[in-house]
């Protein structure tokens, strides 16, 4: 894998200098800059961009239209803002307890799905996400519909939980980057080219040997894994977790990915970067006035997107590419 | 216990009408619409306007509004869903999970998130049957859904039009080569599909509530009810519709209102485990 990589690097050099730059960028941003807000916006990047990989992995990469990823943020934030704020287990253990249980959740799901054709799959999730918010919203235990809001006294490293916001831009940073390594790592092995095998055909998938269900079912660990991480991130974040801020994340991680492009590493980043910032300011400015009017425009582009180019913006610059190529090649030739 | 049933049962009747054309779009088409009941939201909106604005009763309406959404069937066939028809399920998916979206959040933009509801219709009051008491409104909405639900059901197994659905929901390939125009069809099957579930939303709108997100649990009982139903069943949908209604109405008895859905949708997912084609169904 290590040489496949260094090739691709070596095939892809300016893309690759770029992401370096911007990398660089992003590490010594906080440095010079005291203004927390545009940190609050970077940092919902990065988580949003982890987030839609998470659901990209699932969806993209496996075809397993996930209708209710944010089940799996939730849990996941869930895990872990109960055991720090009942019993005191630091946050980062409950954030590891958090990805576990999601994972095996994500197990029980797709094991009896996985079976069967896409589409039930997608309703599968879209029940479990209502089951899962009804059921939070009522139990008493995990703080019923107000929640759960974390104790303000304990702050650092090992509660998760600060009063500046430098240091969670750098912990989402370094999350959106598991994520991207996960991504890396699937494209790169032969898991990817399975995936995309299982995505275009499931049956011609099965008749080359493919375990199929198997590999689906490897998706779903990595994506709910990453999910998971992210909804502890989150709550620790806000420093509260109801079932509004983290089971209702579904149409804007899918949103941005799709706006993005499915089935790409930098699908994600490319969405939440271009929508997050626009959702961000659009809220300070119109506190919340605009909400209907930019989710009918929402709504409209993914229609749109899915349409007319279904790899989202990543497609349209491959396509745009694609034809520059053509014309360059064609030029001397002719 | 007769009251649970009773209402359990004329629920489990509207509900079937939308799943109905739920299962026919999913049955010619080979394609969900997760949009559904958000068509049917857009139809109780359209009665209340015509309510609210001319006067004219629910009841009055309900053939304006399936008229309507006959037609927005068709457009939205040809804007929209034709484009997709050959794609791959993530783009299906996606296409009618974005009119989601959309649709909920034009009414939100056009009609606010207010609650609204047609006060004293024709249909208004309480009936008994047996010793149960039920308003008149879910009452008509019942019959007129079982009604329509047959009406449905006869025009797809016994007219030719009918079979000329049919014949494209089994070999989409080889229907042309009958003289059928599959492009037609399944402008058919969308119209048909929002024209039922219109007549469900016009039919609810005489008792219900009516807001944006209306929907959103109707259409999951409705998804739930055709997987059930083995898609493609104008019968089984209603069927299974009806087993919903019940299972709702004694799990909201037995255990707590707020949990009847958490029920439902549960034992929808041991379905899965069990008998995924459905009950009518042939295969998954």
């Amino acid at each position: 894998m290590g040489t496949e990589l260094l090739e691709s690097m070596k095939s892809h050099k300016i893309a690759w200098g770029l992401c370096f730059v911007l990398l660089v960028t992003a590490i010594f941003f906080p440095r010079y800059n005291a203004d927390p807000f545009p940190l609050h916006v970077i940092l919902m990047v990065f988580l949003f961009s982890a987030l839609g990989t998470s659901w990209n992995i699932l969806s993209g990469y496996a075809g397993q239209i996930s209708l209710g990823q944010s089940v799996f943020v939730g849990i996941g934030g869930y895990v872990s803002s109960v055991l720090y704020v009942s019993y005191g287990v630091s946050p980062w253990i409950g954030m590891i307890l958090g990805m576990l249980i999601t994972m095996a959740f994500g197990w029980m799901i797709g094991k009896p799905c996985f079976r069967l054709g896409g589409r039930y799959f997608a309703i599968a999730t879209m029940a479990i996400v209502q089951i899962a918010y009804i059921v939070v919203s009522r139990w008493e235990f995990v703080g019923g519909a107000r929640g759960i809001y974390f104790p303000m006294r304990n702050w650092g490293w090992v509660y998760f939980s600060f009063r500046d916001k430098a240091s969670y831009y750098y912990i989402a940073l370094g999350m959106m980057l598991v994520a991207f390594a996960a991504v890396l790592y699937i494209e790169k092995s032969h898991i990817g080219y399975y995936l995309k095998t299982i995505r275009e055909d499931p049956d011609v998938a099965e008749a080359l040997g493919i375990d199929v269900p198997k590999y689906k079912m490897i998706s779903m660990m990595f994506s709910t894994a990453i999910a998971a991480m992210g909804g502890t991130f989150y709550a620790q974040y806000l420093l509260f977790a109801d079932p509004d801020s983290l089971f209702m994340l579904s149409v804007p991680i899918m949103l941005l990915t799709v706006m993005g492009g499915t089935g790409s590493l930098i699908g994600p980043l490319i969405g939440s970067g271009l929508l997050i910032p626009i959702q961000e300011y659009a809220r300070v400015a119109w506190s919340g006035r605009g909400q209907a009017l930019d989710q009918l425009f929402y709504g409209f582009i993914i229609v749109f997107i899915v349409v007319l180019q279904p790899r989202g913006i990543i497609g349209v610059y491959d396509s745009i590419m694609d034809r520059l190529k053509k014309s360059i090649q064609t030029v001397p030739r002719g | 216990m007769e009251q649970i049933l009773i209402s359990g049962l004329f629920a489990g009747m509207v509900y079937g009408l939308i799943s109905i054309g739920l299962s026919i779009i999913w049955g010619v088409m080979d394609m969900v619409n997760f949009a559904h009941s958000d068509f049917m939201m857009l139809a109780m909106y359209f009665t209340f306007l015509l309510f609210s604005g001319v006067g004219l009763d629910p009841l009055f309406s309900l053939p304006l509004v399936i008229t309507a959404l006959f037609i927005i069937g068709v457009l939205i066939y040809a804007v929209v869903i034709r484009k997709v028809v050959g794609g791959e399920l993530v783009q299906q998916t996606l296409c009618t999970f974005g009119m989601v979206v959309f649709l909920q959040s034009l009414a939100q933009f056009l009609w606010t998130g207010n609650f609204r509801m047609i006060t004293n219709p024709i249909a208004s009051g309480s009936v008994r049957i047996l010793s149960a008491s039920l308003s008149r409104g879910q009452v008509v909405a019942g019959l007129a859904s079982v009604a329509i639900g047959f009406a449905v059901w006869w025009i797809i197994n016994k007219t030719r039009i009918g079979w000329a659905l049919m014949a494209t929901a089994q070999n989409r390939m080889s229907a042309p080569l009958m003289g059928i125009n599959v492009n037609k069809m399944f402008a058919l099957a969308w119209g048909i599909g929002l024209a039922s579930v219109g007549a469900a939303g016009a039919l609810l709108a005489n008792f219900y509530y009516i807001y944006p997100q209306v929907g959103a649990t109707f259409q999951l009982l409705a998804l739930v009810a055709v997987s059930m139903g083995g898609f493609g069943s104008v019968f089984g949908a209603m069927l299974a519709s009806i087993l919903i209604g019940f299972i709702e109405a004694l799990s909201g008895y037995f255990i707590e209102p707020a949990f009847k859905y958490v029920v439902v949708f549960g034992l929808y997912l041991l379905m899965m485990f069990v008998r995924p084609q459905g009950f009518f169904g042939t295969h998954a």
